[in-house]
């Protein structure tokens, strides 16, 4: 494929300079824009920035009904506006805008109720993320004897979410194209955070304390397998 | 026609395919020629919408219209977004795929919007040529649509009709012609929509818009939030007689009503070609 031509130099300018009056809310970039007979350049790019904000912010506010409910409309607004002026949208996709949103708050807002905030936009995240999240081919045991399974690195399912919640350690994960959510024994959290970033089973059941019974983790991963949450670990660019 | 879209198929009165139809779709199987999907929102492999969108494909022939490919940017194109969007424009064995004549990122900053370029045969030249590398790499024909506009720009030089024509004759490529939004820019910048339809290159005339939009106190917004306003009607109507039998895709994305609301748009839409053609001979 022939790489991308050289762009006029004017034209790289005025992207550059609308765009940073979008994001900045300010009229500099009105100097390259015509009056109309109903409207002054001013005018003209506050429709595209009105228009900017409005679709970006709702996006994100889409994904935290729980926070916005929780914080109020106007502080959550507010919050998303200081992280859209921190971390631009780099994404095709507006499903990514709020990627960030949970890192931003835990680096930034240090009120009293700061851990429930955390929280909820952890848990909020993950159920948006559950909903996109790629599928990889399902994890079939029959094809492995015992100790090929044991010995495999495997993963869960990207769409598959451990978060704390209201106190409760829940897996969040899609079936049949819904985002559940199972409430897990909080003994089971470092058994299945080690699954969650790729490793084989003989090496995290090296760490399983013996509070663990073993009827319980064999429940554990007959559900995982019956809901198709497992899968080796895939290879190569994740689309 | 006598360039390679004339070979192009016919694909009749189609609907945008939107999340809250999705069952509608899969269950009832309402009668409509085609879908159009919004490509972005499939182009994450074997996301959620893929479940759904490869339900729907057995019952409808499905066409994926872009709103990021940013062809005007003077950004490099991007290369994993083309990459995944030539993996859907394949599965779906599309006749061809569409995007708009605008920019939408700058810097590697999106504005998620469509943004007007300015009208000069250096930009013109420039976006042909990556619409050339986007079809050459898709391997499929490409059709460029135009955007409803709010602002003009000091350096433009040239109409937006022409501007248009100057892109798809370099780059080779087709049109998708946004009545509305023609319509929309019509109004916003004071010029006979006519003489935009009229200009068009009847041979790469591929397929049409047909939209709905919001009337504010100085200018006019393109929403998608309304049903399609008499205006827009009656621009349709004059345009037919232009070109040859071009596709239609009626498109709602904001309150969208019941589906059989939208239906009875769409077979609006058709009985005003009907009435057209019984009275012309293209």
């Amino acid at each position: 494929m022939s790489s991308s031509p050289t762009p006029p130099t004017f034209l790289a300018q005025i992207q550059a300079e609308i765009t940073a009056s979008i994001i900045h809310k300010n009229l500099d970039a009105a100097v390259h824009i015509k009056p109309s007979k109903m409207l002054t350049p001013a005018e003209r790019l506050d429709i595209y920035a009105d228009d900017y904000w409005a679709r970006i912010l709702d996006a994100l506010i889409e994904d935290f009904p729980i926070l916005q409910a929780y914080l109020g409309e106007d502080v959550l607004y507010e919050l998303a506006e200081q992280y859209l002026q921190t971390y631009r949208s780099k994404h095709f996709s507006l499903f990514y805008v709020g990627d960030r949103f949970s890192d931003y708050l835990r680096n930034t807002y240090q009120k009293k109720n700061r851990k429930i905030v955390l929280e909820t936009a952890d848990y909020e995240w993950a159920r948006a993320w559950c909903f996109f999240a790629p599928q990889f081919p399902l994890l079939d045991p029959s094809l492995f004897s015992e100790d090929d399974l044991m010995k495999t690195v495997l993963q869960f399912q990207h769409h598959v979410q451990l978060v704390t919640y209201k106190k409760q350690f829940r897996m969040i994960y899609r079936h049949d194209a819904k985002v559940n959510e199972k409430m897990i024994p909080r003994v089971f959290k470092d058994l299945l955070e080690k699954i969650q970033n790729g490793t084989s089973l003989d090496i995290a059941f090296d760490h399983v304390t013996t509070a663990l019974h073993t009827k319980e983790i064999e429940a554990l991963f007959a559900f995982c397998i019956q809901y198709g949450l497992l899968c080796q670990k895939p290879e190569g660019e994740i689309l | 026609m006598t360039s390679k879209f004339a070979s192009l198929p016919y694909l009749g009165f189609g609907l945008g395919l939107r999340t809250v139809h999705f069952e509608d779709f899969i269950t009832s199987s309402p009668e409509v020629d085609w879908l159009e999907i919004i490509s972005e929102n499939f182009l994450l492999e074997s996301a959620r919408p893929i479940y759904y969108l490869d339900q729907i494909m057995e019952k409808y022939r499905v066409l994926p219209h872009g709103v990021s490919l940013s062809i005007g940017s003077s950004d490099s194109l991007d290369m994993a977004y083309l990459k995944r969007l030539k993996k859907l424009v394949h599965k779906l064995d599309a006749p061809w795929f569409s995007d708009h004549l605008c920019w939408g990122s700058s810097g590697g900053t999106n504005l998620h919007n469509l943004m007007p370029l300015p009208y000069t045969s250096d930009v013109a030249k420039y976006v042909g040529d990556r619409v050339r590398i986007v079809q050459d790499y898709i391997e499929k024909p490409f059709i460029l649509e135009n955007v409803s506009s709010y602002l003009e720009f000091e350096t433009s030089v040239m109409t937006e009709w022409d501007f248009l024509t100057e892109i798809v004759e370099t780059a080779d490529c087709g049109i998708l012609l946004d009545v509305n939004n023609v319509f929309v820019s019509s109004q916003n910048h004071h010029f006979d929509p006519m003489d935009y339809m009229r200009a068009m290159p009847k041979d790469r005339v591929v397929q049409y818009h047909i939209a709905g939009h919001d009337v504010k106190d100085k200018y006019i917004l393109d929403t998608h939030d309304h049903e399609i306003q008499q205006d827009v009607w009656d621009l349709y109507r004059k345009t037919i007689p232009l070109f040859d039998k071009v596709s239609l895709m009626l498109e709602r994305d904001e309150h969208i009503p019941p589906l059989p609301d939208l239906l009875s748009e769409l077979a609006y839409a058709k009985s005003i070609y009907d009435d057209v053609m019984k009275t012309h001979v293209i």
